[in-house]
């Protein structure tokens, strides 16, 4: 066909963009008013102005899938999570899926356990009032006395859930053979597969024993014959297990049976309170396929914990636990898959260390922040002269920290501090922090994929408790005006909440608020109380003290180191910024209630 | 700048080829049927087949059938056109809606379709039958036509032609 013969249509080349439906009509009445060869278009009435407009508004249609699904395949603009989830595994990031509950383990031993060292097996399991947690990790410890004694267990982490043996898969000898454990739980059931909660074994053709298959984040950076796979939760909400190819991680063989364990969580029914697993026992997890698996990954050297041992093992969980997560939405994707591809998996910045402790401890960590030797001496040692300590070398945190993971020398150091996830504010009042085998479980990965020359010292940050205060002139700084202290409600007369309501509303403004805190943030104290003025039926808010009467036109603070109550306190009204290495929590959140009073006015 | 070329021959001007073809107004036949000549076979001549089409006063008045039996929000991009005679079907038939109904008819069909006057609107509620007895006188000044007549029943099957 010569287009010689076709006549013109004085168009842009990118026109077509600009197109919708009106638009086209417009193109066709005025083409179809060029030509002649029908008239009655330019009347809505008929026929053909109808065709129009079913072509037109057909064209409408199609344009738009056409944008969404050029939209789609661009990485900046999609927006729908299965396109951003194959998107982002361009650059072999891999999507979180949900988190299931955890909860800090305390173990204590009766004088029925003998001295000696012991090794309780993965998968053991506390049914609480019918709310399993479950260890997916050994746990060790060492009975050093002969009565009874609280044991020091390097893994004290137990998730929600059951353990759930996926079907066992058999190999077919391809090179990186994929295998996908489907995720038959459906999206409105309160149960889900537990992300990182995964352990695979797999029974070798050339031994015939079964052996740990570790995860890694990428098998391009495995040797030959290393046990690695790559795990990835695919677009489909599947998990997906990649082997390697004898040459980047070791491959699967012809008929090699692959065990997959995991734990299913039973959703937001199985957060526990504190003490809940006090009364309770530990089980052990005796399926037939597991106790085969035993004999080959556990020496005989190792003294296991068998069932006559565990009416003499008492745990208990000092704190709640922690709520479940919800799997990351294509937003956070799209704001972390460049911050990890940026990190070329090689710890060096303080951002690649922020992004990659971040994704892979959130399951332990709520917040962290990286300093180097520079920022820790001017900043965070600065801190303790400036409450008047001589040597903060000697703060008992610093201490700790620095006899268990510094080297002899600082001037390389890179200063980790982290806010642990589970009970990060014991009793709602005391700062906690990751324990020792944390930090040392944190530094042994980071270590993998530092600078050679840094050197990894982990820190517990500095907590800012804050409550009511009211401070009047002349009054010396103390905590303790904060017992007196109460935040009073204007409620309108007119209005129909009543106050048990109304505290309960409160209450959640700074629970929210609180618990969305990170290291070094803003405390907007300004937001706080916009959002108790917004409250329908409050009119305005004012503190009081109850020993004096006297009463702040607005929502006064004390801000206080819980540890160095004497030294650090402040009294603010103002938004109040900390430093990097500072976290913020309200002290006894829970008995906030208490300390509101409801006016009407 | 891109050229699109469609294989449509230009005409020479609007008026030469209205008064070439012998009409003013054309439309496609409402059931798209292909229109063919008797062209027999043996020494068949090469044609033009296109769409069956209709012309000067059946496209108009096919215009106002089109407009009385078009609800508003029917037309894909036009929702103001048509007219909403259904609103009437749960009215009680009476005089005074008749009056109304023939106020609609009026400027639906003058706003609507500008190439036709109407001489006459007569709207007779039919209170035992249920029904509405429509006739609409109309001219079409530019083809010099007068006195074409439509007739119409509104009841609850909706607007019919008789």
């Amino acid at each position: 066909m010569n287009i010689n013969n076709f006549t013109e249509f004085n168009l842009p080349k990118d026109a077509y963009t600009a197109f919708e439906a009106e638009t086209l009509k417009n193109l066709i009445i005025a083409r179809l008013n060029e030509n002649q060869v029908f008239r009655d278009q330019n009347f809505e009435g008929s026929n053909i102005n109808a065709f129009i407009d079913i072509v037109a508004y057909m064209y409408h249609v199609l344009i738009f899938y056409l944008n969404s699904t050029s939209t789609e395949s661009n990485f900046t603009t999609a927006s729908l999570y299965e396109n951003i989830n194959r998107l982002v595994s361009l650059l072999g990031y891999k999507p979180l899926g949900k988190q299931t509950s955890l909860v800090a383990l305390s173990l204590s031993a009766d004088s029925g356990l003998a001295q000696n060292t012991y090794l309780l097996p993965r998968f053991s399991f506390i049914n609480a009032n019918g709310i399993p947690y479950t260890t997916i990790k050994d746990i060790s410890f060492e009975k050093t006395t002969t009565g009874t004694e609280t044991l020091y267990i390097n893994n004290n982490t137990l998730m929600q859930g059951n353990i759930i043996e996926a079907p066992t898969y058999a190999g077919v000898g391809e090179n990186f053979e994929t295998y996908i454990l489907v995720n038959t739980i459906g999206v409105n059931n309160a149960n889900f597969i537990a992300d990182n909660s995964f352990t695979v074994f797999v029974l070798s053709n050339a031994d015939n024993k079964w052996y740990e298959w570790q995860e890694t984040s990428s098998l391009y950076l495995e040797t030959a014959n290393a046990r690695k796979y790559e795990k990835r939760l695919n677009e489909n909400g599947n998990y997906e297990f990649k082997f390697g190819n004898d040459v980047t991680g070791k491959s699967l063989k012809v008929g090699e049976q692959v065990k997959v364990f995991y734990i299913l969580s039973d959703g937001a029914t199985g957060e526990i309170g504190a003490g809940v697993l006090k009364t309770q026992k530990i089980n052990l997890y005796s399926s037939a396929s597991f106790i085969d698996i035993t004999q080959y990954i556990y020496d005989n050297q190792t003294r296991l914990i068998t069932g006559t041992d565990l009416v003499h093992l008492f745990p208990n969980n000092n704190s709640k636990s922690s709520p479940i997560t919800d799997a990351e939405t294509a937003e956070q994707i799209k704001q972390n898959a460049p911050k990890m591809f940026t990190t070329q998996d090689r710890l060096v910045t303080q951002s690649d260390y922020k992004s990659f402790i971040t994704k892979n401890y959130n399951n332990i960590i709520k917040s962290v922040n990286i300093l180097s030797n520079e920022e820790f001496t001017s900043k965070y040692l600065a801190y303790f002269y400036k409450i008047g300590l001589n040597r903060p070398n000697e703060d008992c945190r610093v201490l700790f920290n620095q006899v268990f993971f510094a080297p002899s020398t600082n001037f390389n150091s890179v200063y980790v501090f982290t806010v642990p996830k589970i009970s990060t504010i014991l009793n709602e009042r005391t700062p906690n922090y990751l324990n020792a085998s944390q930090k040392q479980l944190l530094i042994n990965e980071c270590n993998l994929k530092k600078d050679i020359t840094q050197s990894i010292v982990c820190m517990d940050p500095i907590y800012k408790a804050f409550s009511f205060g009211l401070q009047i002139i002349g009054e010396v700084e103390s905590v303790s005006l904060k017992d007196n202290t109460y935040l009073v409600i204007k409620r309108d007369i007119n209005t129909r909440i009543n106050s048990a309501s109304l505290k309960g509303q409160i209450l959640n403004i700074f629970k929210t608020y609180f618990s969305n805190i990170q290291l070094g943030d803003t405390v907007n104290l300004n937001e706080i109380t916009n959002d108790i003025l917004n409250i329908v039926g409050v009119k305005r808010v004012t503190t009081r003290r109850s020993d004096t009467g006297y009463e702040s036109p607005q929502i006064n603070y004390v801000v206080w180191n819980p540890l160095y109550e004497q030294d650090d306190v402040t009294f603010i009204t103002q938004n109040y910024t900390l430093d990097s290495f500072m976290y913020a929590y309200f002290y006894e959140i829970s008995n906030l209630t208490n300390k509101i009073i409801i006016e009407d006015e | 700048m891109a050229a699109i070329k469609l294989n449509v021959k230009r005409p020479v001007s609007p008026l030469d080829t209205t008064v070439n073809d012998g009409y003013l107004y054309k439309d496609i036949g409402f059931d798209l049927i292909p229109h063919f000549t008797d062209n027999p076979q043996l020494h068949k001549k090469s044609e033009k087949n296109d769409l069956k089409s209709i012309y000067d006063a059946g496209s108009i008045i096919n215009s106002v059938k089109n407009i009385l039996t078009t609800s508003p929000g029917e037309k894909l991009l036009n929702p103001r056109f048509g007219l909403d005679l259904r609103g009437y079907l749960f009215e009680t038939i009476s005089e005074s809606r008749a009056f109304f109904l023939g106020t609609d008819l009026y400027e639906g069909l003058t706003s609507l379709e500008p190439r036709i006057v109407l001489d006459q609107l007569d709207v007779l509620a039919n209170i035992d039958d249920l029904q509405y007895n429509i006739t609409i006188s109309l001219s079409i000044p530019s083809l010099n036509i007068q006195g074409l007549s439509l007739k119409g029943v509104l009841n609850t099957d909706g607007y019919t032609f008789v």
